[in-house]
């Protein structure tokens, strides 16, 4: 499975609670009018940190990283090309 | 003269008119600006039919029209009635019946739901929805349309004593409370709020609450009453603390004031060593208790700001504060006093029989406080059971009308209080009224449940815990995440346990209730969260 497939899922059942027919697409906004509370965006670093070995500050925790799945998928990888 | 609510506005207007009052992810709104866009939605609201007294909700995501809407619905006379954009539809159907709320103040996002409500609760007008090829069963105004309407201030007699907003408590489970509030409560609140934190005219205050949150009035009402500003902080920064202390930098913020867990998170996670927060100098949070070590750290973060604790159920806005003194060593193992009751409200503390407790001894806090509400919407009973009415001791003629708090304190010699948990199971997620009983009146109806507790787990920050008990015939076909589904439809989502465990059996008391104290036992001592 692709990374950005992994994250999607994730996004759509551990925190959407959404079955599978709900398509997230990469650039749509996770975070404005979103069902994700604090908690999820929590439970969500934790899982890319386990899930890709990689290790995220709180000061990249931002709208700028997260907004998107795609930009999640960008921090990883760049996590990924620094290590 | 001053003695509504929009006056705050209109009044800081006449002297600073080019002042910034809202700002929004960078749009703003000066004062003048925001008189003609409320006189504008006010005569819009009276165009469409509103009259004094009506109840008009507002039912948006937050933004600078979050603003707009509240003064003006306040000019058209009438009662502002902000509903969570997050509850769920049924829920909202129900709040708009209750409230008999036939106008809104809303969001193009909202128009197809809002279209399937009006067939329960028929709708007469929606501002902020733009005409499309939809055929609505409401009329529709955009803000387009909002402003053509004429600028001048409506002509509406009204008094102190009329309602002026309503914030409905616990929408998640049972009947929800509607708490209604006079001009007179809510400008007595904002009156005292900005002579007690000092609010000037150059202060930039941050808006963090939602606007069905009582803490709100403070960002709405006291900040346009001192001329000061107030920055709308965007709802997905509230989810990424390390993008909202950026704001706060930015915004160059001075007055901060939300629940305590939102200064945890960015005390956490918020990268706060790399900002520089300089420019806040009060921060005042409560809602629930902050834990003192946290507090502790917060405050090493950020020297140059004075802290308060603020205590005050919705019902009487604020009653209580206590000015954290530096770096609080002596309350490491407990938590921050609420402090005294501040200098236009009075109290009593009593005993389950009502009569008042020695000093020191603990007991039920009552207010009496001119920023007090009038009541619960259409609910005499809960009203009446609300009050404590003192008779004075030369007979009935005169009394005086005491909220009951439902919140166990105790005073030291000072006055001093601490707070020290809820009378009833009511109990606070993040700052969100939650009532046990109505988490398991909600679990309990799913057809596979014989029975269900809900209870708090004490941690930081406190989460819902539930157990379902499963009839028999359903033990091989009911899963967890199926009970969450149900959950999440129908309750909000702060009220949603964060974990369930499915049970056949129970823990009981000698006379067969549930334990749930054993069942929280044994939650805390299981690796396994679904036992079957």
């Amino acid at each position: 499975m692709s990374k950005l497939r992994i994250i999607t899922r994730f996004i759509q059942q551990e925190l959407l609670k959404e079955s599978d027919d709900v398509i997230l697409a990469a650039d749509d906004d996770l975070m404005d009018r979103s069902p994700i509370d604090s908690l999820g965006v929590v439970n969500l670093v934790a899982f890319l940190e386990s899930e890709f070995s990689v290790k995220i500050r709180p000061g990249e925790v931002t709208l700028k990283n997260f907004r998107t799945i795609g930009a999640m998928l960008a921090l990883v990888e760049r996590k990924l090309a620094e290590a | 003269m001053r003695f509504l609510i929009q006056h705050a506005l209109d009044l800081s207007a006449a002297k600073t008119p080019d002042s910034t009052v809202f700002r929004y992810n960078g749009d703003e709104l000066t004062y003048s600006e925001c008189v003609t866009r409320t006189n504008q939605l006010a005569n819009s609201l009276i165009a469409q039919g509103v009259e004094r007294g009506d109840r008009v909700g507002i039912y948006l995501h937050k933004s600078l029209e979050s603003a707009i809407a509240i003064y003006g619905i306040l000019k058209a006379g009438a009662i502002y009635v902000p509903i969570d954009p997050r509850l769920p539809p049924m829920t909202v159907t129900h709040l708009l019946s209750q409230c008999g709320i036939r106008h809104l103040v809303s969001e193009g996002s909202k128009a197809t739901s809002l279209d399937d409500i009006a067939v329960d609760v028929p709708l007469d007008s929606v501002i902020g929805i733009t005409k499309d090829e939809h055929e609505l069963r409401f009329s529709t105004l955009s803000w387009q349309d909002v402003s053509e309407a004429p600028s001048s201030a409506p002509d509406i007699p009204m008094i102190e004593s009329d309602l002026a907003y309503i914030m409905y408590t616990s929408g998640s489970t049972g009947k929800p409370k509607g708490i209604m509030h006079t001009h007179r409560s809510g400008l007595s609140y904002a009156q005292r709020s900005m002579e007690v934190y000092g609010v000037v005219p150059g202060d930039i205050l941050a808006n963090h609450s939602p606007l069905h949150f009582d803490m709100s009035t403070f960002d709405y009402f006291t900040g346009p009453l001192a001329g000061a500003t107030t920055v709308i902080i965007p709802e997905p920064y509230m989810l990424l603390p390390a993008s909202l202390s950026e704001l706060i930098e930015d915004e160059g913020i001075t007055i901060w004031y939300s629940v305590s867990n939102a200064l945890v998170d960015l005390l956490v996670r918020g990268d706060i060593e790399n900002r520089d927060l300089g420019k806040l100098r009060l921060v005042n949070f409560g809602g629930e208790p902050f834990p003192p070590n946290h507090l502790r750290d917060l405050m090493a973060r950020l020297p140059g700001a004075r802290f308060c604790n603020v205590y005050g159920p919705a019902e009487v806005n604020q009653c209580t504060f206590f000015n954290v003194p530096d770096l609080p060593n002596q309350f490491a193992d407990r938590f921050v006093p609420i402090g005294r009751v501040w200098d236009i409200a009075d109290s009593l503390i009593v005993d389950p029989e009502d009569n008042e407790v020695a000093q020191g001894e603990q007991g039920e806090l009552l207010v009496a406080s001119s920023t007090c509400m009038r009541g619960y919407w259409q609910d005499p009973d809960r009203t009446k059971a609300a009050f404590f009415i003192q008779q004075s001791s030369e007979g009935a003629s005169v009394q005086r009308r005491y909220y009951r708090t439902g919140d166990i304190v105790r005073s030291d010699e000072q006055g001093r209080l601490d707070f020290l948990g809820r009378k009833d199971r009511q109990v606070k997620v993040r700052g969100f009224r939650v009532e046990l009983d109505g988490i398991e009146a909600v679990l309990t109806s799913h057809e596979s449940a014989a029975e269900s507790a809900a209870w708090i787990v004490d941690a930081t920050p406190p989460s819902i815990h539930a157990a379902i008990l499963i009839k028999e015939t359903y033990l091989s076909e009911v899963t967890a995440s199926a009970l969450m589904q149900f959950l999440s439809a129908n309750l909000p989502s702060y009220a949603v346990p964060s974990r369930i465990a499915i049970r056949n059996a129970f823990p009981r008391t000698g006379s067969g209730k549930i334990d749930r104290r054993a069942l929280k036992e044994l939650d805390m001592t299981e690796a396994s969260q679904v036992d079957r």
